[in-house]
């Protein structure tokens, strides 16, 4: 090993401190893998010209012949490749608009030449035109517990179709830009039979599955930009030559990205003990104060239901316009939000955005699930924690809250769910580039949402809160899969509630997540007549018989409830019955038979019945029909037409002159 | 000025039985699509109790649970809709006629002599409207659409308050000549719509800050009528008589709307000394 490798490690591995702020006081991960990278941007040319020094670690008994790289930017080299055949559209004609990543130079710590032993190779679809994913063929295999370092100049051009990353005038969006380890997994990690590379191809939907990694990159830039990145600066130096060079480090992250442009306004505020900074276009300044809120509200909430944000720091940015196209990524201590300038008070969508991108920091920064392969553990888990945070704190106006028209986030995100015509197309056990007739976020973020919320309503929040933060400590900074989200909840459940849902939850699972079925329980018909009186032949123990009528109180009443249970999933659900005289009964149905009736009699007629009258059940596809009453209330339907009237003729005035 | 003003409002109190015929008219348009979407929500809702839901906000969930039930509805209410507001600009079209032909003698005005006018003059006032809103949209793309689109990346919001207070000279200058022109046509009866344009601009020119600083008075309540609606509507009383309350004010502003209306053409005619002094 020679010693300016020995020293790459030391650096990387060991924790440093940035002026006063200790970044992290120990690793937090395992840090199997490390960059050392200077990046220079060329705004002109649109290119950054990178020199990098990286290793990974074998932390596996395996011998390992070779390496897997993501060239995530060469996605963006023609309309042949994986991302655009998926995606549609083209990244442009022009070499300008283009983008790709070339490695000029790639030696191992030997000085070996790699370059000639790397292919480019398609795992996921054999595209041959697609390059995005690198194999080199090592000439030494890399034994258990040995560590590979690499050296490698490369020079990544930025496309102008922005899409996560790229970019438009003088605004760049740097992600996905330099070659990047894939992951080793050795047999039994995410259930694998035999070790070896996951390393996916750049696909139109999921970003991420990657080790956690230190990076230390050294950004260079024309003077005037302003410089965010996922990394903390360690110190801004003036190059005397019209540029500047922002040092950065970052720990335990799993992706490293930046972004420059002249145009930003800093702002920056603190949440305990993280040092927030937010990057705006002027003409988004006003939305400063909105993004902050929306980011502590976050921060709050997931450190105290899921666990603690472990840095010290965060970096958020809000595009302009001609970068809307980076808006709503997430790169853990760096995250876009999205927004529209003038965007008024009442539409909440950056608040929205904020949280859920700041919410990866958690489901796939730190929890880092594979989003290729299972999807929903990123981006359904996350969607259901930001719909409990937009509607703890902006209740039920979580999107729009307009006096006269609001829409919670929950609300907004079950409806595309319930009302996609694609449903059923599939399961949430597809890999992500696999979702038909696109279902990708529908069944990844909106189903997966409601299944969780679901599971809330069954098992309790604090049951919830509490398998989230046994899930974080069991897998916080490292790769678990749905097997082991299941078994954490299983394991929680059983200890919190017994065998009240059984010895575990995999039936909940397999119709929910794994099925494609539908749960539609609703109210068939309420029936109340008057206990008849006995009409008929009275037989006697002698077998004589005579004609009997006898007199029943006038007052008992025979009432019957009709349920009926119309789609497949079967699940546990809370009955409300009230009677004529406000009595009311909740009757518990384990859901499973596909009609169940409820009979009483004595003094009082059933008046209304309530399927979930909760709303727990968040997967019920129609909960109009979940309830009835024998004398439905209309006032509201008539008050909410005479507004519409109102309003109606009043603004028929503008077509008169 | 002051004098054309109060003559207009005269003349304009004089014509309040056709100011609330026209205000009943456009509420049985909009009935006509109301009530039907009223009932075909009633039947997709049934005897569900969600309609207790329907005053908490937007019930996004209860409507994307109907299935294809909403679609249809809302399908129809959008279709409804357009329908109503062409019906109602073919009234309008109608009824000015009317208005015109009534605030030039300053007295009431009997059916006959009223509808008999609107009838006369309808095809000459439908055309002129329809010039006036297509000249009214295009200088809205024009002075603001455009603006804005260009210059909000460097402006902000400024370009846009920029490009309304532009727009609304120019609309008060449209909606003036349109006036004046519609006062010609009631006035000689024979202009046709090019000719009362040109009669119009001429008109609204001689004596045009006196003229149009009167319309831009009557324009300004016009205005601050709507604003006063809007505020109304965005603010709700939270009780069960809020709905019927806004139903009521809803109608009440209507009116006032209309007669407002109706004050500005006696205003325009008496300024374009078309009006029939009273023997």
């Amino acid at each position: 090993m020679k010693s300016q490798y020995l020293i790459l490690l030391a650096l990387l591995v060991i924790p440093v401190r940035a002026g006063s702020q200790v970044l992290v006081s120990s690793p937090l991960s395992p840090r199997i893998t490390g960059y050392s990278i200077d990046a220079v941007l060329d705004p002109q040319a649109k290119t950054v010209n990178g020199k990098m020094k990286a290793y990974w670690v074998n932390v596996t008994d395996d011998s390992v012949p070779d390496i897997w790289l993501h060239l995530y930017l060469n996605a963006f080299s023609s309309n042949k490749t994986t991302f655009y055949r998926e995606k549609g559209g083209s990244p442009g004609s022009k070499p300008d608009d283009l983008g790709w990543v070339k490695i000029e130079s790639l030696t191992d710590r030997r000085g070996n030449n790699l370059l000639p032993a790397m292919k480019y190779v398609s795992p996921d679809d054999d595209n041959p035109d697609d390059r995005s994913v690198a194999r080199i063929i090592l000439p030494q295999a890399v034994a258990g517990k040995d560590t590979l370092f690499l050296e490698a100049e490369f020079e990544s051009k930025l496309p102008s179709d922005i899409t996560r990353t790229g970019y438009s005038k003088d605004f760049f969006f740097v992600a996905q830009w330099f070659p990047k380890f894939g992951v080793y997994e050795p047999p039994g990690m995410r259930g694998r039979r035999e070790g070896g590379w996951n390393c996916h191809q750049f696909h139109a939907n999921s970003e991420f599955y990657s080790n956690h990694s230190v990076y230390e990159v050294n950004i260079t830039v024309p003077a005037g930009y302003v410089v965010g990145s996922g990394g903390i600066t360690l110190a801004e130096e003036d190059n005397g030559d019209g540029t500047k060079t922002v040092r950065t480090r970052a720990e335990d992250i799993v992706d490293f990205a930046w972004t420059a442009w002249p145009g930003y306004k800093v702002f920056t505020d603190t949440w305990k003990h993280v040092n927030i900074k937010l990057l705006l276009p002027a003409e988004k300044s006003n939305l400063a104060e909105r993004h902050f809120t929306a980011v502590k509200y976050a921060l709050g909430y997931l450190e105290e239901n899921v666990g603690p944000y472990p840095w010290n720091y965060l970096t958020f940015a809000d595009p302009p316009v001609m970068g809307t196209g980076a808006g709503g990524m997430e790169y853990t201590t760096l995250f876009t939000s999205m927004s529209v300038p003038g965007i008024p008070d009442y539409i909440l969508l950056p608040e929205m955005v904020t949280v859920h991108e700041f919410g990866h920091a958690f489901f796939m920064g730190i929890i880092a699930t594979n989003e290729f392969e299972e999807p929903w553990l990123d981006e359904g888990i996350n969607s259901y924690w930001e719909q409990r945070i937009m509607d703890h704190y902006y209740g039920n106006a979580g999107i729009i809250n307009h006096p006269l028209f609001k829409i919670s986030d929950k609300s907004m995100a079950r409806s595309s769910y319930i009302a996609s015509p694609s449903r059923q197309a599939a399961s949430n056990a597809g890999y992500s580039w696999n979702y038909p007739h696109g279902t990708y976020s529908m069944m990844s973020y909106m189903k997966a949402a409601a299944i969780l919320h679901t599971l809330t309503g069954m098992v309790g929040e604090e049951t919830m809160n509490e398998v989230f933060r046994e899930y974080y400590r069991r897998w916080a900074f490292r790769h678990p899969s749905a097997g082991d989200f299941i078994d954490v909840v299983n394991a929680t459940v059983l200890k919190m509630h017994g065998d009240r849902f059984g010895s575990d939850l995999n039936w909940f699972f397999e119709q929910t997540i794994f099925g494609t079925g539908i749960c539609d329980y609703k109210v068939i018909n309420i029936i109340n007549r008057k206990a008849e009186e006995f009409q008929g032949l009275s037989i006697q123990p002698d077998s004589s018989f005579f004609v009997e009528r006898k007199k029943m109180p006038d007052t008992l009443n025979y009432s019957v409830v009709q349920l009926q249970r119309d789609g497949e999933i079967q699940l546990p659900v809370e009955v409300l019955i009230r009677f004529d005289n406000g009595d009311e009964i909740l009757e518990k149905w384990d859901g499973k038979s596909r009609v169940k009736d409820f009979r009483y009699t004595g003094k009082r007629k059933v008046t209304q019945v309530k399927i979930d009258p909760e709303y727990k059940n968040q997967m019920d596809i129609n909960f109009i029909n979940n309830s009835m009453a024998e004398r439905p209330d209309r006032k509201p339907l008539k008050r909410l037409f005479r507004r519409i009237f109102s309003i109606m003729i009043f603004f028929m005035d503008f077509v008169i002159i | 000025m002051f004098q054309h003003i109060k003559t207009g409002l005269h003349s304009s109190l004089k014509c309040w039985r056709w100011v609330v015929a026209f205000w009943l008219v456009s509420a049985l348009t909009v009935s006509l699509i109301s009530f039907p979407l009223k009932t075909s929500v009633k039947t997709i809702l049934g005897s569900s109790l969600v309609t207790g839901r329907l005053g908490d906000g937007f019930p996004l969930d209860i409507i994307s649970n109907s299935g294809a039930g909403f679609d249809k509805v809302g399908s129809f209410a959008i279709s409804g809709t357009l329908l109503a507001l062409f019906i109602i600009f073919l009234l309008n079209a109608f009824f000015t006629g009317g208005f015109f032909s009534a605030v030039k003698t300053g007295e009431f005005t009997n059916s006959r002599s009223f509808f008999g006018d609107a009838a006369l003059f309808f095809r000459k006032f439908f055309g002129i409207n329809l010039l006036t809103v297509a000249v009214l949209f295009f200088l809205a793309l024009l002075l603001v659409a455009v603006p804005s689109a260009i210059g909000y990346s460097t402006m902000g919001n400024t370009i846009i308050f920029i490009s309304l207070a532009v727009y609304s000279i120019a609309a008060a200058m449209v909606i003036s000549v349109a006036d004046f022109s519609r006062s010609m046509i009631v006035s000689d009866g024979k202009s046709g719509i090019i000719s009362a344009v040109g009669k119009g601009i001429k008109s609204l020119s001689s004596g045009f800050l006196i003229n149009i600083s009167a319309i831009v008075l009557i324009l300004i309540i016009q205005v601050l009528i709507a604003y006063l609606f809007v505020i109304f509507i965005v603010h709700p009383v939270n009780s069960p008589l809020g709905g019927f309350l806004l139903f009521a004010v809803g109608h009440l502003f209507n009116i006032i709307k209309v007669f407002i209306r109706c004050w500005r053409y006696g205003t325009v005619t008496s300024l374009s000394g078309n009006r029939i002094p009273v023997v």
